[in-house]
């Protein structure tokens, strides 16, 4: 009867053995495939973001044209690259700027790499860019 | 014949595979609702991936805002200001079912500068997220200026 009463013990100690080990294993699997989607779901996210910056870039430029402002020589890849995002506004170019403080501070550091600047005009009410000779 | 100790022994082992029988059960139907999951985590695309193709149209296509000149060219990225009206929404541009349309992608969209707004036909302000284009609007005269379309989310109700 003792003999029985191990095995008894010997099976209980077995199944809560399988028991933890099933838990574990269900953790590292449903962590490992949960943490994989996450971070692909992160990843396109963050693709889309950068496309709608890229896209309004685009649209930034595509204005400038039509309103008349001069892109002839203008780097058009460089400016989309380096448009940034300021308050939900994309930035590629001083027009985009449509408040005097933004214009005069330049807060995205637009053409920190050329003889370029934005100065507001106070007459038209619009932020320019100025080249320098 | 069997001795008593024989007896308790095939008795334990049924007992021990009853148990482990629904223990092996659970872990079968764990696995299948794990993977069962994780298909459709995987297949799943994030609603403002698609919010923002659904609202590609409202810039780009000639049967919602886009400005079509005489010659039958659209000009993608301009909005005809004349367009951009509750009707053109609701007819030819973006419309969803009167009785179940509120559980599908439903939009309330502004043009900034002109302070004008319309919505699809089951929006009801429940935004869950905002889109933002810049665009230019063509007005009735013709003149062409700059202004960024807000575009509501309203992803189900």
């Amino acid at each position: 009867m003792r003999m029985n009463k191990r095995g008894m013990m010997d099976d209980f100690f077995d199944f809560i053995f399988t028991a933890i080990a099933a838990f574990f294993l269900f953790s590292f699997i449903f962590w490992t495939l949960d943490y994989s989607v996450k971070d692909s779901n992160e990843e396109s996210m963050a693709v889309l973001k950068n496309y709608q910056r890229l896209d309004s870039a685009v649209s930034n430029l595509r204005s400038e044209a039509y309103l008349g402002y001069n892109l002839e020589g203008a780097d058009l890849d460089a400016k989309i690259k380096e448009s940034k995002i300021l308050g939900g506004k994309t930035i590629t170019d001083c027009p985009d700027y449509v408040k005097e403080g933004d214009c005069t501070n330049n807060p995205v550091g637009l053409y920190s790499w050329a003889k370029s600047f934005c100065r507001w005009n106070e007459e038209r009410k619009k932020c320019e860019r100025i080249t320098l000779a | 014949m069997l001795t008593k100790k024989g007896q308790f022994d095939i008795a334990r082992k049924t007992i021990y595979w009853m148990i482990a029988g629904v223990m092996i059960t659970l872990i079968v139907l764990a696995f299948a609702f794990i993977f069962g999951g994780y298909k459709s985590k995987l297949t799943y695309v994030p609603g403002e991936i698609r919010a923002e193709y659904i609202a590609l149209r409202f810039a780009n296509n000639e049967e919602c805002f886009a400005w079509q000149d005489v010659s039958g060219i659209v000009h993608a990225g301009i909005i005809d200001i004349s367009k951009f009206t509750d009707e053109q929404m609701n007819t030819s541009c973006y419309f969803t079912n009167l009785n179940q349309g509120y559980e599908e992608f439903n939009f309330g969209v502004t043009l900034e500068n002109e302070k004008k707004s319309i919505r699809t036909n089951n929006y009801y302000h429940k935004d869950d997220y905002t889109l933002f284009k810049e665009v230019l609007i063509r007005d009735e005269n013709g003149l062409i200026k700059k202004d960024r379309l807000i575009i509501y989310v309203q992803e189900k109700i």
